[in-house]
């Protein structure tokens, strides 16, 4: 039968090889005391303020392991912006943003959707422009490695079809399929370097790129995240099927940037960049209801 | 002796799905878990690690799955929270668990709830009346909406903490008994717990109620940096010897159990997971064998 302590708790069969600590009395709200307590605790010392079982031992055991549980996360969640940054700084950035916005969901893979947009706001970051999009890029990754199932659709799918069921397919984004065009700097660059450990990411080496314009595509044809670059008629190409746009609609709206930027041979180019967003799996007739779990 | 009131063992859904030693199993280990088939071999994961609709992550664990038992162990519902059960979490579980088809799927005696956080840590409560009853109706709705029995896990414990109405084993007991649930005894938190509480290991593993114990949890451990006399129940470490000796003590009394070997951090190589995972099977022959004997 269930037995209610009394005061004290039942005596050990054989003493504890070592002396305890004295129990601390807890008090009867002592769950949200000790809440507070371990969201307040930043450092070593204890504020006045902190309930007494706050100054065993043990206490710093609540206080460390959630956010070194955090920060483990932001780091795995933002390899880039590690690279970049550096490790030390990282972590010291991390542990500010989990003071600030302490997980709020269970899937710690998630965790970190306000670290870009914190690192943006951050005063001593303000000489790397490019990290904010660096961090959202990281996140567009993951996003991309854990999107739903689908098959990708490749020429062979598309051979047979004469060319007015051709300009009239709807084509839709695969599940994994995300891309991001970046106005003003070589973001894509700068992300791709850094995930690539045989690439530099030093002051050096950031200076030595072009600043241009950039576009990237992450796709998932099979088991691993592939990025790809492209142009900015690729971006209104792979917008334009998002929004259920003919292929032919899509592949004018891309024409009409490549009529801006003056291209030497359009419709070779054209061609040849529908063959290669088509080949590197962007694409699904799948239906989004049945292609994944949501 | 069993304090519990559970009486009987009954079928043992684990022994009976052929799980003998298991292993954490983590991303960079996939290959070889994959490529190994060593008997009773099953795999733990967290399911809030699997909460994505797709991509290789999933395709893994449904790739072992078809080969090994597999075990769901939650460590965020929150069980012992206050907050209301969160619909979308246990939706998503459910989900998982339809998708993988564990033998096992346990959680923890354990809040990390509140206010709109959802704290990445394992924080105790006091184990009052109204948490007794507040809790064991939360064990209930979480085996209705996961449509099948879980196991409860004994948390690692910290705090020395005056004022709790039950002592733990008989708290466990007894949310055994009001909700039908079944229970995980992690014998590294009990020897952990036993040292910076000052109780006796032994006299918890004896009373344990054995009947309703579904898995079992070796893990290594570390004493605290700062405070020497605490140790954190860190599972980077090898199993440590205090820890065999209460497992041997367990299954002499009890019998075998589904026994999972946790490492999460300071990751072995696989290989040296497998030989530790020998050493639990002699440690458990040994206890079957005095068992035979007594």
């Amino acid at each position: 039968m269930s037995r209610p302590l009394a005061s004290r708790p039942s005596a050990p069969a054989q003493p504890p090889a070592r002396t305890p600590m004295p129990p601390c009395v807890a008090p009867p709200d002592f769950e949200s005391q000790l809440l507070a307590a371990i969201l307040a605790a930043t450092d070593d010392g204890v504020a006045p303020t902190m309930p007494a079982f706050a100054a065993l031992p043990g206490f710093a055991v609540y206080r460390n392991s959630w956010r070194r549980a955090a920060i483990e996360a932001l780091e795995a969640n933002f390899p880039a912006v590690v690279r970049l940054v550096g490790a030390d700084w990282f972590r010291s950035l991390a542990a500010h943003f989990a003071e600030r916005s302490p997980p709020d969901r269970p899937v710690l893979a998630e965790y970190g959707r306000k670290l870009p947009d914190f690192l943006a706001d951050l005063p001593s970051t303000a000489h790397l422009p490019w990290l904010a999009d660096v961090a959202r890029l990281d996140r567009t990754w993951a996003a991309a490695r854990d999107a739903a199932d689908a098959r990708a659709i490749g020429a062979t799918d598309l051979a047979g079809l004469p060319p007015s069921a051709l300009a009239d397919l709807r084509l839709r984004p695969h599940p994994a399929a995300r891309w991001r065009w970046f106005d003003a700097m070589p973001v894509a660059s700068i992300w791709l370097a850094s995930r690539d450990p045989d690439q530099a990411v030093g002051d050096e080496a950031l200076a030595a790129l072009t600043w241009q314009a950039e576009g990237l595509l992450l796709v998932r044809p099979a088991d691993a995240v592939e990025a790809i670059r492209i142009d900015r008629a690729a971006i209104a190409l792979l917008d334009a099927t998002a929004t259920g746009a003919t292929l032919a609609d899509a592949m004018a709206a891309a024409a009409a940037i490549d009529a801006h930027t003056a291209a030497a041979d359009t419709t070779t180019d054209a061609a040849r960049r529908f063959a290669t967003l088509l080949a590197s799996g962007a694409w699904t007739t799948d239906d989004p209801d049945t292609a994944g779990d949501r | 002796m069993s304090g519990s009131g559970v009486s009987g063992r009954g079928r043992d859904i684990g022994i009976d799905h052929g799980m003998d030693i298991g292993l954490g199993l983590k991303p960079v280990h996939v290959e070889a878990a994959l490529a190994c088939h060593a008997e009773g071999l099953w795999y733990e994961v967290h399911p809030e690690n699997y909460r994505v609709p797709g991509g290789p992550r999933l395709a893994w664990l449904q790739a072992i799955g078809e080969r090994h038992p597999l075990s769901l162990h939650g460590v965020s519902l929150s069980i012992a929270g206050r907050e209301p059960l969160d619909a979308d979490d246990l939706r998503a579980f459910r989900a998982l668990i339809d998708r993988v088809r564990p033998v096992l799927v346990s959680e923890h005696l354990a809040w990390c709830r509140a206010s709109g956080r959802v704290l990445p840590d394992l924080l105790p409560i006091l184990r009052t009346g109204e948490a007794l009853v507040r809790i064991a109706g939360r064990i209930d709705a979480v085996q209705a909406a996961l449509g099948r029995r879980i196991a409860i896990e004994n948390p690692s414990h910290y705090l020395p903490l005056a004022g709790h109405d039950w002592d733990e084993v008989d708290f466990l007991a007894e949310l055994v008994r009001r909700s039908g649930c079944g229970l995980l005894l992690d014998l590294n938190n009990v020897h952990v717990s036993a040292n910076n509480l000052g109780t006796d290991a032994t006299a918890t593993v004896d009373r344990f109620p054995a009947g309703a114990v579904m898995e079992i949890h070796l893990a290594g451990h570390r004493a605290d940096e700062a405070h020497p006399a605490l140790l954190i129940d860190s599972h980077d470490a090898a199993v440590a010897a205090p820890v065999w000796d209460l497992y041997e003590r367990f299954v002499r009394r009890a019998g075998p159990r589904p026994t999972l070997i946790e490492r999460d951090d300071n990751l072995p190589s696989f290989a040296e997971l497998l030989a530790e995972r020998d050493l639990a099977r002699q440690h458990q022959r040994n206890a079957i064998g005095d068992r035979m004997a007594a």
